[in-house]
């Protein structure tokens, strides 16, 4: 396993479509921060009531939309791409179980997801602030409020990570894998925009991790929220990771 | 007894009621350059993607070393060598940086295999060139560099030659041969170039239509495709009497229809002819025999090659 996850870990960093999307991601944020911050982009959310007005940019990040298309890009690039050209073959013949191959891939795709979602946004916030004095933070008592909305966050993020992974290993291509997730991440925004649903819909879209994912930054959560948010993304995370470890373990690499 | 390296029993495969492997039980010794020869969707691939966990067989058990479990096997595998269809490499990454990623997925401590792999198949010099710009005799032998790292004792190549200039299909002949005497490898290697099979394999297999038709030695098959003359004449005893005492040539065979097969003067068919005629033989048949692999091969499947 250890000798799995070094060999996917040393992939990503040769891994040229990662860096460049850490690379867009940084820029894109960026921008986009100091513009925020500079006021000359009005952005009045809940951060600016929590008195962390530093972190006003943070929603651009955690947009479904914005995530799932970085990430599904980056799912396409670094999951399906193994199977497009074939080097997949060589991992499964390396005499490596199929479940620990499929587990070191999901570590690593976490890991990069993480960087490309999270970490990039944090760092541009932060190095902004130390280096330039970029933001304000008020009430700097809320920032249990972000920790525990950047808590459930990734937990949904992750089940979204396993999500695309199950899509990249099915599609087997990039190209499908982007382009799946997309539609995915449009039929989101559009249910959250159209909501409440019709019938059964809104139920289904109200336990769905999509709407625990744009549910985590909410500032009043009460303790059986917080479980329900919490039940839904384990349980998916669970649920699509099984799948995939199945789908993958079945499959007749070509 | 030699060790077996790969055993099948009853190995069967079926594709949406089709059967790819029809019950194949073969067996690869140690030290053998098995050549494991079929026609185009013969069984071949779909039996080495067995073996190598690409594809998973509908009933049957393969044996690797010994270990027929599914833990073992897995572990087995860590073994074996192999480059199945094609060589699939990382197209952005260097040769250097391929061995890389297979160096630690062997878990291969130490990075000086890595060079002298590439030593092996000669891309040393390769320097910060992309796996994409290789030529395809450059790509098949990173593939193979890839399939020898961590020093396996069972190398499978599927159709090795498949894309290579003549030149590159010598090297690599060579290097298969240099392989197993100096290194001791076993080698199963699946062609339909049957010349280049026959110049590098000490035992073959033939596979049609799902069915190992056969397995024998090289001796064995050489013995079978021996250059010959065939003779039939009225009297296959006196005839005999003629090879031994008149010709010299004891080195003969009576089939059991009494044709003769006489294994040296194969090219003095008139030294013959004139030695049997002269006491009075009547020569029914006499034409010099022999086959190679292909023709072997093409007789033994039926001479359904095209179908």
């Amino acid at each position: 396993m250890i000798n799995l996850l070094r060999t996917e870990l040393f992939k990503l960093s040769k891994n040229k479509i990662f860096w460049t999307l850490i690379l867009i991601a940084t820029v894109v944020f960026a921008l986009l921060h100091i513009l925020i911050t500079i006021g000359w982009w009005k952005m009045d959310n809940l951060y600016m009531e929590a008195g962390l007005e530093l972190f006003s940019s943070l929603p651009l990040a955690t947009a479904p939309f914005y995530f799932m298309l970085f990430l599904s890009t980056f799912a396409g690039f670094f999951v399906a791409n193994d199977f497009t050209i074939g080097v997949v073959k060589n991992i499964v013949m390396s005499g490596n179980r199929r479940s620990h191959i499929f587990l070191a891939k999901f570590i690593v795709l976490v890991l990069g997801s993480v960087m490309l979602t999270v970490a990039c946004p944090l760092i541009v916030i932060t190095g902004g602030k130390l280096l330039f004095g970029f933001g304000e933070m008020t009430d700097p008592s809320a920032l249990g409020f972000l920790a525990r909305g950047m808590g459930l966050f990734l937990i949904h993020m992750l089940a979204c990570v396993a999500l695309l992974m199950l899509i990249a290993l099915l599609a087997e291509d990039s190209g499908k894998t982007i382009i799946i997730s997309v539609v995915i991440a449009l039929l989101i925004s559009v249910a959250e925009v159209l909501r409440p649903l019709p019938g059964i819909l809104d139920a289904l879209y109200r336990y769905s991790i999509f709407h625990h994912l744009i549910d985590s930054f909410r500032m009043v959560m009460t303790a059986p929220d917080m479980i329900q948010s919490l039940s839904v993304g384990l349980g998916t995370l669970l649920i699509v990771m099984w799948c995939g470890n199945l789908a993958f373990k079945r499959k007749e690499i070509k | 007894m030699k060790e077996s390296v790969l055993t099948t029993i009853g190995l069967t495969k079926k594709f949406k009621g089709q059967t790819a492997l029809d019950h194949v039980n073969l067996v690869v010794e140690k030290g053998d350059i098995y050549g494991f020869i079929g026609q185009n969707g013969a069984g071949k691939s779909t039996l080495l993607r067995i073996v190598t966990a690409l594809a998973r067989q509908t009933s049957g058990i393969v044996s690797l070393f010994g270990e027929s479990g599914e833990a073992g096997l897995i572990e087995a595998r860590k073994r074996v060598g192999a480059i199945i269809e094609s060589p699939t490499l990382y197209p952005d990454m260097t040769a250097r940086d391929n061995l890389e990623v297979h160096r630690l997925l062997r878990g291969i401590p130490g990075k000086a295999c890595i060079a002298k792999t590439l030593a092996l198949v000669g891309l040393q010099d390769t320097g910060k060139k992309k796996a994409r710009n290789f030529s395809l005799g450059m790509k098949q032998r990173l593939g193979l560099a890839i399939a020898l790292l961590g020093d396996p004792e069972l190398l499978i190549l599927d159709e090795p030659t498949n894309g290579l200039d003549p030149g590159g299909i010598v090297e690599l002949r060579e290097l298969v041969k240099r392989l197993n005497r100096e290194m001791g490898l076993t080698i199963l290697i699946s062609s339909h170039i049957l010349s280049e099979l026959h110049q590098m394999a000490t035992k073959y297999g033939i596979i049609h239509k799902g069915r190992l038709l056969e397995q024998l030695t090289h001796e064995q098959l050489n013995e079978k495709c021996k250059q010959h003359l065939r003779i039939r004449v009225d009297d296959p005893s006196q005839a005999a009497t003629v090879l031994e005492m008149e010709l010299g040539a004891p080195d003969y065979e009576v089939l059991p229809d009494g044709t003769i097969k006489l294994y040296s003067l194969y090219h003095d068919v008139r030294r013959v002819s004139m030695a049997l005629t002269r006491s009075g033989l009547v020569i029914e048949y006499l034409a010099p025999g022999g086959d190679d692999l292909e023709s072997y091969f093409t007789k033994r499947v039926g001479g359904e090659l095209h179908d």
